[in-house]
């Protein structure tokens, strides 16, 4: 992967990637590192955020964490939105740039027209088609025999209507990095496959897939991260209900920093989330290394 | 190809630094300019020995509020020329999770209108300040109750009472008259709860048009305790647990939200969504002004946006129903004073002339809204008529402060997703009971 | 090719919500809402269209300035974007230095903790540094990002090796390999790097709300909020600037689009 040079040019090379790191390191410290190194500190303490009145409590809000019922289920909903979001959104997306590649140029502008609509409007247009009462989504339904279904309004049928609806938003994003992804293989690896006389499920299997890896790693640990951070559509739509099926940890971090005027445990969350995911992250890259 | 791409990049390049190096030209000489303007005002007037002071104003966009305001800024600088008042008008929706973060910062406006149900959170958590004396007691008996008593954190007002908001039920006078239904025309004769669901029921009925809802709120079900609780408050005895649903120091809701009489309304809240199926589970926007609904029930300044967006709409406004004792939820935005202003004695000075009636005049004069003066609320012609007459007898008679305290944004929250989750056909016992043992357990923060 | 119906299903799945926005933003108030429910097509076309709703947004309320400072923003916010992290994710990818997968580690994590959580000491830090209610306070906290040089970095090591070697051979010099060698082969990473950036950026909304208070510094999803009042939310206001302000990216995609022709990158350098 790496050049390997005598190690004379080694200091060269640390100079090069010194300068093409530096303006990138700069921007990372001044507007991510001292905020989260100031919110890491926060988790240790009992903060006030208007007051801005501290209290040093060492680990209580992490003790706190441990024990919190709420956490837990906010959690677990965050898991039910991981799950029923990620993996659909990615293989749909895989499928649509396959199309996309050999369909109509518009067809790429047409799935990317969501991406770019304000989520606000979204949610309001999204609320009236899953209307329980009067929705354009029952009328469809109505139509073919099915009987009324509450969407948003039901503790069960919420989380998959949201997680629908984000797939519908953001599969163009993801679409878009496969693209870019498919773009860059080399036309002449399919020539020559071809000829060997690799059918196209072959073609897919042996070398479109293994020379996207790249792209799946990126997309899965941020899609993943993104999953896991999921804050807007529920703040929007649900506010976690109905009886809290919608509750995840952000919206329930956001809860304690604003609401409940409990920054420091706010804080707490956020370092154990952080933690979490990058475990995960970690954990994917390392294997997808090794494979 | 290659090259059209760099040439791009580097136009672009360019171009933003042009951007930003104009912004920053364009801050550079500001500082020089404001110091010419203030050194000959201070030359001029040197022997009064006043500072020019310019004091940041912020308060939520709304209908005429910016002028209605800029008219009492106007008034307030005429008599107290050393004073500059500078307005920040945020988006409505945003101003309730801007505030913490403003607060936060190193400098809050000095003076920002906090809606009455948080003002003592703010209070308790040392964002805002006391405003002393700047009230004397016939001020305060002037004001209505229930703005004071949200206002009011041990012993002292931290809010300002300007204006006021209430609630009353319009309805299409078309429809009630096509069913042959005459409603209340005054807060004494105001239906109960069980009389308006029979009367709006056949109203339903006999509508022309099968999508007519019975009963629908600014958004459906309403997220906010302002519309939903008065029900469930409504079902118990003046002074009663359930009727306070919130204990006195404001620290506990069991025994309170969980009481018979509570259940029983939260049953009939569930009724008039699922049984009754008279108000719709999920928001319809407009539904009272294209003529999908009998009732809306909705604040007192609703009628001019009404007039305004749907003109061709009659309609007319009678009072909320109750289930056993009549009460209403009467709540504004109220002024107050930034504990990190350094101009808080003339931040005080200006939220007493905004609160006084002749600032209340200078914003009344472009912009209506009702006062929270009684003296005004009984003086000014507009209120003494209906439709508006009805929210003002509301205010006198029936209305109360929402459950507040310390805890007030926290009881708002969980309290109000629980009625939206009860209105979509939660189980009662369960969803009752989980919102009272969250909310137990975050109150204790406050004992 | 791609069957037909397969296309037009696929397209109708994602459009037809925006035909609703797109025809909505040409009714009067009255009739938003009117013709939701039952479903016909008056649900999708304007019974009588108008073009108040655009007039009202551009001459009233001043929406062209949000418009241009949304762009603008978005402009100076990209390309920044795109130097500064395909630097860095060069740097990660093609050289081997000491601590490089440390750093790697350092930046992602960044994208681990939610933006809630540290926006207050973010908007302290831009109050102290003195960018309070300015251009900079609304462009330089988002300049790097740990996507794009995650995403860049994946892209650069894809690369073979042989190219790079050569044009050492060749006596080029790092940061010569990075901009001839090495950018126009990640292009269409870097179109979609600027693409999504520049939407984050369109969509930034929490944050001018926070930093700016000047009226001149509006941007689009602040003018929109803006038509959201305690007393009436201006729908028809609403979805016209919604539909505003999703033209202009369509239009940029409809432009940037040809990047994802097929072939751009087999062929190395010249």
């Amino acid at each position: 992967m790496d050049i390997k040079r005598p190690s004379a040019h080694a200091i060269e090379q640390y100079r090069s990637a010194l300068l093409l790191s530096v303006p990138a390191l700069v921007g990372l410290a001044v507007f991510w590192y001292m905020p989260t190194i100031q919110a890491v500190v926060l988790g240790f303490q009992d903060y006030n955020l208007m007051s801005g009145s501290q209290a040093w409590t060492g680990v209580e809000n992490f003790q706190t964490a441990a024990t919190d019922p709420l956490l837990r289920l906010t959690f677990l909903n965050t898991v039910v939105y991981f799950l029923m979001e990620v993996p659909l959104q990615m293989a749909l997306a895989l499928a649509l740039a396959l199309l996309v590649r050999r369909g109509p140029a518009w067809l790429r502008t047409v799935i990317l027209v969501p991406t770019v609509t304000s989520m606000v409007v979204v949610s309001v247009i999204w609320g009236l088609m899953y209307h329980p009462n009067s929705g354009l989504i029952n009328s469809l339904l109505g139509s073919v025999g099915v009987a009324p279904q509450p969407f948003l309004t039901s503790a069960q049928q919420a989380m998959p209507s949201i997680a629908l609806l984000m797939i519908w938003k953001n599969v163009g994003f993801s679409m878009l990095f496969f693209l870019a992804g498919l773009v860059s293989i080399p036309g002449n690896y399919y020539e020559a496959a071809e000829t060997d006389g690799a059918n196209s499920a072959q073609l897919f299997r042996y070398i479109t897939l293994p020379l996207l890896r790249g792209t799946v790693v990126f997309l899965l640990i941020t899609n993943t991260v993104t999953a896991f951070k999921v804050f807007t559509p529920i703040f929007l739509i649900t506010e976690g209900g109905p009886i809290n099926a919608t509750r995840v940890v952000v919206l329930y971090i956001f809860e304690n920093a604003f609401r409940f005027n409990k920054m420091g445990y706010a804080a707490a969350i956020s370092v154990l989330l952080a933690l979490f995911l990058l475990i995960i992250s970690v954990y994917s890259l390392r294997v997808s290394r090794t494979k | 190809m290659n090259t059209k791409l760099r040439y791009l990049f580097v136009f672009v390049l360019a171009l933003s630094v042009a951007i930003v190096g104009c912004q920053s030209t364009d801050d550079e000489p500001a500082p020089a300019e404001e110091l010419a303007e203030t050194v000959p005002a201070e030359e001029v007037a040197p022997a009064e020995e006043v500072e020019p002071v310019t004091l940041r104003f912020m308060f939520p966009e709304g209908a005429g509020r910016g002028p209605g305001f800029d008219s009492a800024i106007a008034a307030y600088e005429e008599l107290n020329p050393h004073i500059t008042i500078e307005t920040e008008s945020i988006p409505f929706g945003e101003y309730g999770g801007l505030l913490p973060v403003q607060f936060a910062g190193d400098s809050p406006a000095d003076v920002a209108l906090v809606d009455s149900s948080a003002v003592i959170s703010y209070a308790y958590n040392g964002a805002i300040v006391a405003l002393g004396d700047i009230f004397n007691q016939s001020d305060v008996d002037d004001f209505l109750p229930s703005l004071v008593d949200q206002s009011t954190y041990e012993g002292q007002m931290y809010g300002a009472p300007f204006f006021i908001s209430t609630q009353g039920v319009f309805y299409n006078t078309d429809m009630f008259a096509a069913a042959g239904i005459d409603p209340p025309t005054s807060v004494e004769e105001a239906w109960t709860w069980p009389e308006f669901v029979e009367n709006v029921s056949r109203v339903v009925e006999s509508a022309e048009s099968d999508d007519v809802w019975g009963l629908v709120f600014l958004s459906n079900p309403p997220g906010s305790i302002s519309w939903s609780l008065p029900v469930i408050r409504s079902n118990g005895e003046p002074g009663s647990n359930t009727f306070m649903a919130l204990s006195a120091d404001g620290t506990e809701v069991s025994g309170y939200l969980d009481t018979p009489e509570a259940m029983e309304a939260y049953q009939f809240w569930q009724d008039l969504y699922v049984e009754h199926g008279l108000a719709p589970q999920g928001d319809v926007p407009d539904a009272f002004g294209n003529g999908q609904a009998a009732t809306m029930i909705s604040f007192s300044a609703w009628g001019s946006v009404l007039n305004n967006v749907f003109p061709d709409l009659n309609w007319d406004i009678m009072p909320i129903p109750y289930l056993e004792t009549h009460i209403v939820h009467a709540s504004h935005f109220m002024p107050t004073v930034a504990a990190k202003s350094d101009y808080q004695e003339e931040a005080k000075a200006f939220v007493q002339f905004l609160s006084s009636t002749e600032g209340f005049m200078a914003y009344y004069d472009v912009t209506s809204d009702m006062p929270a003066r009684i003296s005004l609320l009984n003086g000014l012609e507009e209120f003494q008529v209906r439709p508006l007459s009805i929210f003002k007898d509301e205010l006198l008679t029936v209305a109360h402060a929402a459950p507040g305290g310390p805890g007030g944004a926290i009881y708002g929250d969980i309290v109000g997703s629980l009625l939206v989750d009860i209105a979509q056909g939660a189980d009662i016992e369960a969803a009752v009971d989980a919102a009272v043992t969250e909310l137990d357990a975050q109150l204790t923060q406050f004992k | 090719m791609v069957r037909l119906p397969v296309v037009i299903g696929v397209a109708f799945f994602f459009v037809f919500p925006y035909l609703w926005l797109a025809g909505s933003s040409f009714r009067p108030r009255e009739e938003i809402f009117r013709y939701v429910s039952p479903v016909s097509w008056r649900t999708f076309v304007p019974v009588a269209p108008t073009l108040d709703n655009f007039r009202h947004l551009f001459f009233e309320l001043n929406f062209g300035r949000a418009l241009a400072n949304s762009l603008g923003i978005a402009v100076v916010t990209v390309t920044i974007t795109l130097f500064i992290c395909s630097m860095i994710a060069f740097a990660l990818a093609r050289i081997r230095f000491p601590g490089r997968e440390i750093v790697f580690t350092l930046i992602l994590a960044t994208i681990l903790i939610p933006f809630e959580t540290i926006m207050v000491s973010v908007f302290l830090t831009v109050q102290r540094l003195g960018l309070f209610d300015s251009y900079p306070a609304l462009i330089l906290p988002w300049v790097t990002d740990a996507f794009i040089i995650f995403l860049l970095r994946q892209h650069f090591r894809e690369i073979s090796d042989e190219l790079q070697d050569a044009a050492i051979v060749d006596g080029c010099s790092l940061f010569r390999v990075y901009w001839n060698v090495m950018l126009p082969n990640i292009r269409p990473a870097l179109v979609s790097a600027a693409f999504v950036k520049c939407v984050f950026s369109w969509d930034a909304f929490l944050w001018p709300l926070i930093v700016t208070r000047d009226p001149d510094l509006t941007v689009v999803q602040l003018a929109i909020s803006r038509l959201f009042t305690d007393q009436n939310v201006l729908w028809e206001l609403i979805f016209a600037g919604a539909f505003v302000g999703t033209v202009p990216l369509i239009v940029l995609f409809l432009f940037l689009q040809r990047y994802y022709v097929e072939g751009v990158v087999t062929s190395g350098f010249k």
